[in-house]
């Protein structure tokens, strides 16, 4: 990462004495004032104002410091300990969203849940959808149905560990799995990710490599008539569509696609059932990605 | 100038800007160029997340750039005010909405904005009004006050002198 020179840090403290703390954050004049002036808009005074600044100058996660982050139209809750919920998430939930059929009563399973931005902004938009969410974290849970009762939509939140097939999450038929599932692995987690993720951010909730596919696959895949899930590599996109292709009975039923995000990236793994029994899952999906199988 | 002269020009005038005066309300302005779902057909949206780099849950990024082009006449405007996408897109169309407007109307401003500038024209011209009035009127009373010293100062003479 390229230094921030002595002179910007020089400008920056000549326009507010809070800035320089921003910078090494935000790398430029232009990004840490916008922040600055988030900050002061939820701040009480300035004594706030510093102390806040103070924690960002040390890697220390905007959400959390002001305790939300807009998702589309909700203003989500966060809290320490929880996933922040990110742009290209809300980017795909949003399409999604939008794309499934009105006034039917939709089973909506969202797992590893988080803050429960997903199946909220599914139930913001499509009100008759019956939407489950599911997350193995005590934190996480509590935070869904906080964030679900303080924005009056109403989610069942179960706690339970999906890799751990017990009965808190009983395997009940539904129309719709959506997943955010931890995807960095160990190796890119040193390599790649960020300082304040890395520091701030629950691991739990990020370090995984390939076990949620697998779960798919083995078990999520048979109680579901299409499915959702984020990914971080192409890798993981070819794993699920390589595991779908290579089982004869599986490459015969389900249809499989890539979706990129605005930078470009595979971002989603989806499919859907050929022969739809409740709902017209191609025309629901139709140009929401780059279909492979 | 007398006092009493001094306060029929006062009412004199106040009267004449009363009649003269076509008066801009700040509430009665014409209003903002809306904008519309014709005009979605015509743009090109794009969002800016910084291009290169890792992405996803690797990198937690707290700012949101929404960039809006409209086709036929080539008008690009950005908007990254605040935290939300959401926001920050409706931002981004009323803004487009304005230089469309303005667009259409040759490159001269709007009728919004020429009240607009009509209205802070006569704000001003009235904080003048005001501040003249005032400064008079002190004036005024300071040379009465002055008058009455003088008179005082006289009656003492007169009465020192008798």
């Amino acid at each position: 990462m390229v230094r921030i020179k002595p002179s910007t840090i020089w400008q920056a403290s000549k326009l507010n004495r809070f800035l320089p703390f921003l910078l090494p954050e935000c790398r430029s004049i232009h990004a840490a004032r916008q922040e600055l002036r988030w900050i002061q808009d939820e701040s009480n005074d300035d004594y706030q104002v510093w102390k806040r600044c103070k924690l960002r100058y040390r890697h220390y996660p905007l959400q959390y410091i002001l305790g939300s982050q807009p998702f589309e139209s909700l203003n989500i809750k966060c809290k320490p300990g929880v996933l922040i919920p990110r742009w290209e998430t809300e980017e795909w939930a949003t399409d999604l969203a939008h794309r499934l059929p009105k006034n039917r009563q939709i089973h909506v399973l969202d797992l590893c849940t988080g803050t429960g931005c997903i199946p909220l902004l599914i139930k913001h938009i499509r009100p008759d959808a019956v939407v489950k969410a599911v997350d193995c974290s005590p934190l996480a849970t509590g935070l869904a149905y906080w964030n679900s009762k303080s924005l009056g939509i109403s989610i069942q939140v179960i706690q339970g560990d999906i890799l751990e097939h017990n009965s808190t999450v009983k395997p009940q038929k539904v129309d719709l799995i959506t997943c955010n599932p931890p995807y960095i692995s160990q190796s890119t987690f040193v390599k790649e990710t960020s300082r304040s993720v890395k520091l701030f951010e629950p691991k739990l909730a990020l370090i995984g490599c390939f076990e949620f596919y697998a779960d798919l696959i083995d078990h999520q895949i048979s109680r579901a008539e299409a499915f959702v899930y984020e990914v971080g590599e192409l890798s993981q996109c070819e794993y699920v569509c390589r595991r779908i292709v290579e089982d004869p009975i599986l490459s015969k039923v389900w249809r499989v696609g890539f979706r990129l995000d605005a930078n470009s990236k595979p971002r989603v793994v989806y499919g859907y059932r050929r022969v739809a029994i409740t709902l017209d899952w191609p025309r629901i999906f139709e140009e929401f990605g780059e279909l492979k199988n | 100038m007398s006092f009493k002269t001094l306060q029929l020009s006062q009412v004199l005038r106040r009267e004449i800007h009363a009649c003269c005066a076509n008066l801009i309300k700040k509430n009665k302005l014409p209003s903002r160029p809306k904008f519309t779902l014709a005009m979605e057909a015509d743009l090109e949206e794009k969002f800016l997340h910084g291009g290169r780099g890792p992405g996803g849950q690797k990198i937690n990024k707290c700012n949101s750039k929404v960039q809006l082009k409209h086709m036929p006449s080539g008008i690009v405007v950005e908007c990254q005010e605040t935290r939300s996408r959401h926001q920050n897109r409706k931002l981004a169309r009323d803004k487009l909405a304005l230089q469309i407007a303005r667009w259409q109307n040759g490159g001269e401003p709007i009728a919004r904005e020429t009240a607009i500038h009509e209205w802070e024209k006569q704000g001003k011209k009235s904080r003048e009004r005001k501040s003249r009035d005032k400064h008079e009127k002190h004036d005024e009373e300071r040379k009465a006050e002055q008058l009455r010293e003088l008179e005082e100062e006289e009656k003492i003479l007169n009465q020192l002198m008798h």
